[in-house]
């Protein structure tokens, strides 16, 4: 009796194994059945972001028969999501943008993706994803191992200010840090606010004295502070510095801005409790909700003067080096940039897309304008906060307390280039 | 009131196992069970726990940015990086400013809440309202701080019509005692729980003794409540020690709050200052510090509840 039992088990499994076998020899023959793509991504799924990536992935799905799995996480969702990566467990495509690249390559996970750019973007004539992203973007996306995303939102740093109660500012906005400071004292002189700022958010703070240094002196002048020592003497370095402390010393922030907590500063803005916010281009969406009908969000580069750079940032998707299908993931990448989720990019998230070809919102045209006729660009923050204990722990405390005016110019700097030595040494 | 341990200590359980000798020959079938049972929650643990936990030591020893990533050996540079490195040492002391004053002023609380407590009608009531900010989420809680600390906060609008000016309490310079006042109004409900469940279980005749004595309420708190709840309120100082010594969340919500970032250095504990070394966003994660400051923490942690089992270790007062 137990013989024959396994028997009929022992018959069972290999006709169970021959069935099996039978259909994934079918899978094999037909690989359209097996294709999968899957994204997991920090936009939050009722962020409009989300809604573009989702519907586009959908678009693509249909279009190219392939098995799409996205989950949206939330910003905090991808905390561990390198680790997983790492571990060959990660989804195929990642969002990446140009303040983490540094990251994603350290552990070899972002996959180049320069192939892209030769890649023809479906229903535009032909015309490759190159052809159509701008070389400040791709520099946006790049580091020395070359593309490391695409791409698909461009973002920048400005001085925002609202067109329809300040109109002097968007017929004639400030072409010197003088003429800078003479709007702010004219406008504290009629008892308003200059500037409102969210003093508790310390990357915010440093808007002021990272755009004042690298508009002036173009890449690298802020990245080499964090290498050498030298770099602190230059004159260009205390001048900046100094700036700051004009601002500092000038009253121009709301009382007790440094103990504003986000996102109240920039709220109370755009409902004009004051004139200007420094901010990045993702501004007028955030405060989308509290904007007064009527207000016309513009903006102006900070008029530091010499090179007058213009940061150039980059919000894109990137490909999972241990990713399994990558040749998909790619192919999307291509497939996004298409103008009609471009488009939606600027109409939907209200952001800066990445193709200069097409036009973002009302509120970001003077930022866009500002990347598209710049003569030199730079990386968000120069790619300075790449290197965590000088950044978190050294220069943007130190800028706290320039921007508070408990440090001075010369003491910014000679503290800075003190503090720089003892981390590049523990460094080293 | 040790009769009943001496007579556990004379008599010897039937469930005990017999002495080493008679062990010798034949291992029990119970010995074998008992392993048997332990063994996989034991491999379980090892695998999870133990093992990860010396490779974090491990770590903490190179420069690593994670899985991938190249790693390479520092020795103790980590550790020399760390002493020298001004947001560590002040994360450091705030932790422990944090698990110290914050603890004095708690376990104050909750003792006041057990004098008073006691007698109170509704107070099964009183303890649900003290226990909810422990359930609250921190995102709520963050949101809440900048509506009422906010320099137009609802605080500082009260403050006004007292003719008292504004005041920064999120600033750089106040923001840490704003964090000390958060982590003691979330944490205070849970240990005023355990404690007056201790409470709860002491007889009320006892009290009423007292009473008749004459008694005040601090004496029978001093002689009667203390004592009999000392058990429960050892146990709760090192729950109070583990869980100080890893404050994170309150916080963000204090500083950072909704945005991406760091808070300042005045506000930061070693958790906060870890996360920051070791999330990929805004940099590249240096997994190597990172795990430097979690042995640091977890031999502080070490030496502070061996202080505390010290401190707490009484002689057991048990009922008859």
């Amino acid at each position: 009796m137990k013989k024959q039992t396994l028997r009929v088990l022992t018959a069972a499994v290999l006709a169970g194994a021959l069935v099996t076998g039978a259909s994934a020899c079918g899978q094999k023959n037909n690989p359209a059945a097996e294709r999968t793509l899957s994204y997991r991504s920090i936009w939050s799924a009722d962020e409009p972001q989300a809604k573009i990536l989702k519907s586009a992935l959908e678009d693509f799905a249909q279009q190219e028969g392939v098995k799409v799995d996205v989950k949206f996480v939330g910003r905090t969702g991808g905390d561990a999501l390198n680790t997983e990566m790492a571990a060959g467990q990660g989804p195929d495509l990642f969002d990446a943008g140009s303040d983490n690249l540094p990251a994603w390559r350290a552990q070899n996970l972002a996959a180049p993706v320069d192939d892209v750019l030769k890649m023809a973007v479906p229903g535009e004539n032909g015309k490759t994803v190159g052809d159509l992203i701008p070389a400040s973007l791709q520099k946006a996306a790049s580091d020395d191992k070359g593309l490391g995303f695409l791409p698909h939102t461009a973002i920048s740093t400005a001085v925002w200010f609202d067109a329809a109660k300040h109109p002097e500012l968007a017929s004639k906005p400030p072409q010197s840090w003088d003429e800078f400071v003479a709007y702010l004292d004219k406008a504290k002189a009629a008892g308003r606010t200059p500037i409102c700022q969210d003093g508790t958010v310390p990357f915010y703070n440093v808007y002021w004295l990272y755009s004042a240094l690298v508009n002036a002196g173009g890449s690298n002048s802020l990245l080499d502070l964090q290498k050498t020592s030298d770099a602190w003497d230059k004159p260009e370095v205390l001048n900046a510095a100094k700036k700051v402390e004009q601002l500092a010393k000038g009253g121009y922030f709301q009382p007790n801005f440094i103990a504003t907590k986000y996102p109240a500063a920039q709220n109370d803005w755009v409902q004009g409790k004051c004139d200007l916010n420094i901010n990045g281009t993702w501004l007028a969406s955030e405060v989308a909700s509290t904007t007064p009908s009527g207000a016309q969000i513009r903006s102006f580069q900070l008029p530091a003067g010499g090179k007058d750079s213009v940061e150039a940032g980059a919000l894109g998707l990137g490909v999972n080096a241990k990713g399994k299908n990558a040749e998909d993931a790619k192919k999307f990448l291509a497939f996004f940039e298409q103008s009609k989720y471009q488009k939606r990019i600027a109409d939907e998230a209200r952001n800066i897309p990445a193709r200069s070809d097409v036009p973002a919102p009302k509120s970001l045209s003077d930022a866009q304008k500002a990347l598209a006729d710049a003569k030199d660009v730079h990386l968000t923050y120069d790619t300075a906060a790449g290197n965590k204990a000088w950044w978190n722990d050294m220069f943007l405390p130190l800028d706290d307390q320039l921007l508070q005016g408990k440090v001075t110019a010369e003491q910014f700097v000679q503290q800075g280039k003190q503090k720089s030595a003892q981390i590049m040494a523990g460094q080293k | 009131m040790t009769s009943r341990l001496a007579s556990a200590e004379a008599v010897q359980p039937a469930w005990a196992a017999p002495a080493p000798a008679a062990r010798k020959p034949l291992l029990p079938s119970r010995e074998k069970v008992f392993w048997a049972f332990l063994g996989p929650a034991l491999a379980l643990y090892t695998l999870l726990f133990v093992v990860p936990s010396f490779f974090g030591v491990w770590v903490s020893f190179t420069k690593w940015a994670g899985p991938g990533s190249e790693m390479s050996w520092r020795g103790l540079q980590n550790y020399v990086s760390l002493l020298g490195n001004e947001a560590f040492l002040r994360s450091f002391v705030n932790t422990l400013v944090l698990a110290v004053a914050s603890g004095m002023i708690v376990f104050g609380v909750t003792f006041l809440g057990m004098m008073v407590l006691r007698q109170l009608k509704g107070r099964a009531f009183i303890r649900s309202v003290v226990f909810l900010p422990v359930i609250i989420s921190p995102i709520a809680v963050g949101a809440a701080i900048g509506f009422l600390l906010n320099p137009d906060g609802v605080v500082n609008r009260l403050l006004g019509f007292l003719g008292i000016a504004p005041i920064g309490f999120l600033g750089p310079d106040t923001v840490f005692a704003c964090i000390i006042g958060g982590v003691v109004w979330s944490s205070t409900g849970l240990y005023i729980a355990l404690m007056l469940s201790a409470m709860d279980a002491i007889p009320e005749d006892l009290y009423e003794a007292a009473l008749l004595s004459g008694a005040s309420k601090w004496q029978q708190f001093r002689f009667i409540t203390l004592p009999l709840s000392w058990d429960v309120f050892a146990v709760a100082s090192v729950l109070w020690v583990v869980n100080s010594l890893k404050t994170f969340e309150i916080v963000i919500a204090f500083t950072t709050g909704g945005a991406v970032g760091v808070p300042p250095i005045q506000a930061r504990t070693v958790a906060v200052q870890q996360y920051n070394s070791v999330v990929v966003s805004g940099g590249v994660p240096d997994l190597g510090a990172g795990a430097a400051m979690g042995v640091i923490v977890t031999v502080l942690t070490i030496i502070l509840i061996v202080l505390v089992r010290r401190i707490t270790a009484r002689e057991q007062v048990e009922l008859s």
